[in-house]
């Protein structure tokens, strides 16, 4: 039988601090989607997520349980991303790749796709995913793949839950879009 | 006909309607409108293939990477595991083993001089007092466990008394420790 977070977090305050590597392995492949959904560079989600376990370490003795550890562990996650973001931001004349509000076509439409990837429904979608804007992709990854509720993204992006539901409404509308735009039946990619 | 509002079926394809009355009332209208049922199927179809989506692997050794940069080290192997365990028991012996050969290195005859005397006296009396000790449990163990006489006898004794104090410690006074910090 699988130790609950809460056991293993027992354990680790306890003394057990080898412990926190269950902790890492059982979240990182969702946290490693979060951050490479919002840098979009592996390298650097990788180093974010790194950095963002340890916090979750450091910050251990804080956490009091009355939220899924998951959640608390995503606002560090969150975070973390965002920091980096706004610093890259600063780097490149100051422009915030996560507030960007110019859109799907803005930014060229849909990525150019040869006829084998189009037929591939969920590698069209991740594709697409990854040329919406931060906030949107961000929005869906914590919907769909970290599967919060609206009111856990509420508290791990410290958004209203107004705005994280228009957000993830733009983004399904913008990825609908594109899916029609594709699949639509005159395509003959389909 | 009014249609399905973007929103409406969005939220109708992720099952997020506000309440039964609206859900009912979508399904009507999804029963006798062709174009909102198409509209959502194509909602169905992403959400399906958003909820399906893989997720991105982290590097193999993340978490190990991790426990470095905390300082924390890994399990240990079983031989280290052992030492620590035995570690407090091993140091007493080695203190007993060095009190032990200064002692015997006194010699034998050396009255002239205050300190030898002093500690050849000490040694006397902790031999007479060990000797006595020694003889009581050896009187013991011959009436209660007379298979640990002898050489293996003993050797078995000490490997039961060493792992009993190693279990000793690794699962009732290490936890009761840990609980206390």
């Amino acid at each position: 039988m699988s130790l609950s977070d809460a056991d293993i977090i027992a354990q680790i305050r306890a003394g057990a601090k080898p412990r926190f590597a269950l902790l890492v392995e059982r979240y990182q492949d969702q946290s490693m989607t979060l951050a490479v959904r919002m840098l979009r560079n592996r390298e650097e989600a990788e180093e974010a997520v790194q950095d963002a376990f340890v916090r979750a370490y450091k910050a251990l003795e804080r956490f009091e349980g009355t939220a899924r550890f998951g959640t608390w562990l995503y606002r560090i996650v969150y975070n973390v991303c965002l920091t980096r973001l706004t610093r890259r931001a600063a780097r490149s004349a100051g422009r915030v790749d996560y507030d960007d509000e110019q859109g799907y076509e803005e930014q060229g439409g849909a990525p150019v796709m040869d006829h084998a990837e189009a037929a591939d429904l969920a590698r069209f979608i991740r594709s697409s995913i990854a040329s919406l804007p931060v906030k949107y992709a961000t929005m869906l990854s914590l919907f769909y793949l970290q599967d919060l509720s609206h009111e856990e993204i509420c508290s791990v992006t410290d958004l209203p839950l107004g705005t994280v539901k228009t957000q993830l409404f733009r983004a399904r509308a913008l990825l609908q879009k594109e899916l029609l735009k594709e699949f639509r039946p005159e395509n003959t990619t389909v | 006909m009014n249609h399905l509002s973007q929103e409406e079926l969005q939220d109708h394809a992720g099952g997020d309607l506000p309440d039964e009355r609206a859900a009912a009332a979508a399904d009507l209208h999804l029963r006798t409108c062709a174009e909102c049922a198409r509209r959502i199927d194509h909602f169905r179809a992403l959400e399906r293939a958003l909820r399906s989506m893989p997720l991105e692997r982290a590097s193999e050794d993340l978490s190990r990477t991790v426990l470095k940069r905390l300082g924390i080290r890994e399990g240990q192997s079983w031989l280290f595991t052992l030492f620590m365990n035995f570690a407090p028991l091993l140091a007493l012996l080695a203190v007993l083993a060095v009190v032990h050969f200064i002692l015997g290195r006194q010699p034998a005859g050396a009255p002239g001089q205050n300190s030898g005397e002093g500690v050849r006296t000490l040694f006397q009396f902790a031999d007479k007092y060990s000797a006595v000790g020694i003889q009581s449990v050896n009187d013991w163990v011959g009436k209660y466990l007379a298979f640990m006489k002898g050489r293996g006898g003993l050797t078995g004794f000490l490997i039961l008394f060493l792992g009993a104090i190693a279990l000793l410690d690794k699962y009732i006074v290490m936890p009761l420790i840990r609980r206390r910090l």
